[in-house]
């Protein structure tokens, strides 16, 4: 459970993220939507130490998270940011291995156990990556790396993921798998997963809440039905809106209605 | 900035395990030893091969029918200056393996970063003006490989902190102010130093003290367990800081921690036997190249295939003009130049 | 080259002892900064030292003559002076005779002919007596040591392995190829010298005051010929490399003196 109350964040004079709060609860989705510089990634980071907010509490299991040692967060908190920056030969295997690094025994030299192998051997299989297990990461599509770098956070058997723009840059049919494999694990797993996202639509389909930001401060907060209305979105993104349910699944769908074609 | 992404050419199966870094390593060893012995062999002074052999595993000790001259020139002359160039050749290999790690820059170098010059310029203010203290010279070349450090470092400080790309950029403006300073320590020596400086300045392991030896030896082996430990904390580090920080590395002190011991090692590398370029470029170019990324593995094997490196190169700069010498740095430098360029061509 | 020289540079510290020895010393209006003798010629403007020059200082003292010692320390700057209408005289002595030619060819340029034949005359017959005095005694094999660490000895090409011939030695390193040999140390420690000259003091001060630690089991070692010699009357070609040939043939054979 990862409480996060009152969190300011500033650079230099300016605040970057204003007294937002939001909780992670286990087996939910929460996402956080809105405009360029609202602060949402800013937000994220600070949810697992990676950047000291000026002021607020974050407290992860009712522990204050400056309590916690690195690794010890590592293992309850993992992130799954932008594709990682390749310029060595790895393979998809080492790669999603890396993430066993935080339950390494010893300081550094900590060899990794065989269960550490099960352990990535069964998240590749979870993120359909086995067959390419033992190509070089830089051989593998846009998609096929994210999912690699998902599943390397899914190695850490964090109870708690951070989720930031996992699906930008990718085709529609790698957007909707990354949500989804995200959405069972928590489903099976338990797991919290907090994602940032500029696809509307997905973080109805996908999330239990929606923390809708502006300019650092927290808009609104609630179930996609409470938080994605006509008004508070155009209030957030200034535009004009159409929110209807999808005839699917039900959940809000959102159409934004442009001036020259009124 | 280059991206140099060969292919591996050995393949491990899934990952590197105790077991086969055992290994190689092991294999590895083994070489440097045979190639120790064979180096041995040779030199502008004819040996008996036979007595040589016997001599050396016994370290004299044993009659082994060599006169007394030749077993100081075996014992006294040749095997301190072959041990001297294995640990030098392993300290910039390891040295250069994690600048590359740390900076995620495969062209990362203690040279290019001015960390040799700042080791160069401190080793000759202490022969200048210090010149009876023995160990003035290590202290001050560390002294001059930390403050080189240090001056890139918080010359590379931007609002994000030190990236690579900034730290290489600070690390190229050192190194040309370092080489403006040591120009101008140059001025101050006389004209019949110069000469001797120069050559120095090129790499020279013909004048050592025993225990400036053993010093050199002490840190190349130390500094590679050291940076050994802290391998897997590389490898993520390697694909980049933030992710490395999410994953549970603790950064900075990690940062501080390679730094302050690749600077040791450059150091005393510096302090024993001037610039001998290119070790700390190419030898963790190729062990890469033949066993993959992984620092668990890389780490030692560029210590051992860099003393290699070293050693076969000094060999040769004592022995293909002889009874003259050519500067190690001009040898190490007549191959890895062109091994690099093939390399950066290969994409 | 003009008809009469007037003004002059001089750039070797050699080169500045034989224009004072030969009595044109008044005509010199530039040297380096290692011309330290005779006492006189600190009183001339330095224009540098012998390595990098100043070529605009050069250029404004309006020499007619720039006088090097060796051809390769001014392949850079020849052509500039040569801009200028300076001329550049370059001599290059491989042994003892070689230097008296220097003397010989400079006094020329000088119009100090007289001078320098009085000098020459005096020189040889002090290297007369020298040969003289070592004629017929076993030759004495002799490591000279130009730096200790890194190794430095001299070659086939220096002059000094012409004097130290003639000072009733031979040089173990006469052989190698080259003026200034850095030296393996297994081959000094072979050469087994019986003894070793250490050009030190002088201009040099301390430095080369220790034998190359390969020596330290040689014969010149345990039998304590070791000598420590001016470097200034050794390594400049010139007048005073008669009283090194002296000093020189001394310590080789003491015994003759």
């Amino acid at each position: 459970m990862l409480e996060a109350t009152n969190i300011t964040v500033k650079y230099g004079a300016r605040p970057a993220v204003s007294g937002v709060s939001l909780s992670l609860a286990p087996s939910e989705v929460t996402t956080i939507i809105g405009p360029n510089g609202a602060g949402k990634s800013t937000m994220l980071r600070t949810l697992n130490g990676g950047i000291a907010p000026a002021a607020g509490q974050i407290t992860l299991d009712g522990r204050s998270l400056n309590s916690y040692s690195r690794r010890a967060i590592a293992k309850r908190i993992a992130v799954v940011a932008q594709e990682a920056d390749l310029r060595f030969p790895v393979t998809v295997f080492e790669f999603v291995l890396g993430g066993r690094y935080a339950w390494a025994s010893s300081a550094g030299w900590g060899w990794e156990t065989s269960h550490d192998v099960e352990v990535a051997r069964q998240v590749l299989k979870e993120t359909q990556l086995e067959e390419l297990s033992d190509r070089l990461m830089t051989e593998l599509s846009g998609g096929e790396r994210q999912r690699a770098v998902l599943a390397r956070a899914l190695a850490t058997e964090a109870g708690i993921l951070l989720l930031d723009e996992p699906t930008a840059n990718l085709d529609l049919a790698h957007q909707a798998m990354i949500l989804s494999l995200v959405r069972k694990r928590c489903d099976s797993h338990g797991t919290s997963a907090l994602v940032v996202t500029h696809d509307i639509n997905l973080a109805a389909e996908f999330s239990n809440h929606v923390l809708l930001m502006k300019e650092g401060r927290s808009i609104a907060v609630g179930s996609p039905d409470e938080v994605l209305t006509p008004s508070l979105l155009k209030q957030v993104f200034a535009v004009d809106v159409l929110v209807d349910a999808h005839p699917v699944s039900g959940v809000p769908r959102i159409t934004p209605v442009h001036e020259a074609f009124r | 900035m280059v991206t140099v992404i060969p292919k591996k050419t050995i393949s491990w199966g899934s990952h590197v395990t105790p077991g086969k870094t055992l290994v190689i390593c092991g294999a590895l060893f083994g070489l440097l030893l045979l190639v120790i012995v064979l180096m041995s062999l040779l030199g502008s002074e004819k040996l008996p091969a036979q007595a040589s052999v016997c001599a050396l595993l016994t370290l004299g000790k044993a009659g082994c029918g060599l006169t007394p001259d030749q077993s100081a020139i075996l014992l006294d002359i040749r095997l301190p200056r072959i041990l001297l160039g294995a640990a030098v050749g392993g300290s910039l290999a390891v040295a250069g393996a994690s600048y590359q790690s740390l900076l995620r820059n495969p062209l990362a170098e203690p040279y290019l970063l001015g960390i040799s010059n700042g080791a160069a310029v401190g080793t000759m203010i202490a022969l200048v003006f210090m010149g009876t203290h023995e160990w003035s010279r290590p202290l001050m070349a560390f002294s001059g490989a930390l403050i080189a450090t240090l001056l890139v470092y918080r010359l590379a400080q931007g609002r994000t902190g030190a990236t690579p790309e900034r730290l290489i950029l600070a690390g190229v403006i050192v190194t040309t102010f370092l080489s403006s300073a040591i120009v101008f320590v140059t001025t101050l020596m006389d004209a019949t130093r110069i000469r001797s400086f120069t050559f120095w300045l090129l790499g020279d392991l013909s004048g050592t003290t025993a225990k400036l030896l053993w010093l050199a030896l002490f840190i190349a082996v130390a500094g590679t367990i050291v940076l050994a430990a802290h391998a897997r904390s590389l490898n993520l580090l390697m694909l980049g800081e933030r992710d490395a920080f999410d994953l549970g590395v603790e950064v900075s002190r990690v940062r501080l921690v390679v730094f302050i011991v690749a600077s040791l090692l450059v150091g005393s590398s510096v302090a024993s036997s001037g610039s001998v370029g290119y070790v700390g470029l190419v030898v963790p170019h190729l062990v890469r190249l033949s066993l993959g990324s992984d620092n668990r593995i890389t780490v030692p094997a560029a210590a051992i295939c860099g003393a290699i490196f070293v050693v076969v190169a000094d060999t040769l700069a004592r022995t293909i003009i002889a009874p003259r010498e050519l500067p190690v740095g001009a040898i190490t430098a007549l191959i890895g130049a062109p091994l690099f360029v093939y390399l950066l061509r290969r994409h | 080259m003009p008809v009469k020289v007037t003004r002059f540079v001089s750039l070797a510290p050699n080169l500045t002892e034989i224009v004072f020895a030969i009595g044109a010393g008044d005509g010199l209006v530039g040297r380096t900064t290692y011309c330290n003798y005779p006492a006189e010629a600190l009183k001339v403007e330095a224009v540098g030292d012998t390595l990098k020059p100043s070529i605009e200082r050069i250029i404004a003292l309006r020499p007619q003559v720039v006088f090097v010692s060796t051809a390769s320390q001014l392949e850079a700057f020849t052509s500039e002076l040569e801009a200028h209408h300076i001329a550049v005289y370059v001599t290059d002595s491989h042994d003892l005779e070689g230097v008296f030619r220097s003397v010989s060819k400079l006094a020329d340029v000088l119009g100090k002919r007289s001078q320098a034949d009085q000098l020459l005359k005096q020189l040889r017959d002090r290297v007369a007596i020298v040969a003289e005095k070592v004629k017929g005694r076993p030759v004495v094999r002799v490591f000279y040591q130009v730096s200790d660490e890194p190794l430095y000895t001299i070659g086939r090409d220096a002059f000094l392995t012409d004097l130290i011939k003639r000072a009733g030695g031979v040089s173990v390193t006469a052989d190698v190829p080259g003026a200034w040999p850095k030296y393996s140390a297994e081959s000094a420690l072979a050469a087994n010298p019986e003894a070793i000259v250490l050009p030190t003091g002088g201009s040099m001060g301390q430095a080369n005051s220790n034998v190359a630690s390969a020596l330290s089991r040689s014969p010149a070692v345990k039998n304590g010929r070791v000598y420590k010699i001016n470097d200034d009357h050794l390594s400049r070609p010139g007048p005073r490399s008669v009283e090194g040939l002296e000093e020189l043939a001394r310590a080789l054979h003491p015994e003759a003196f």
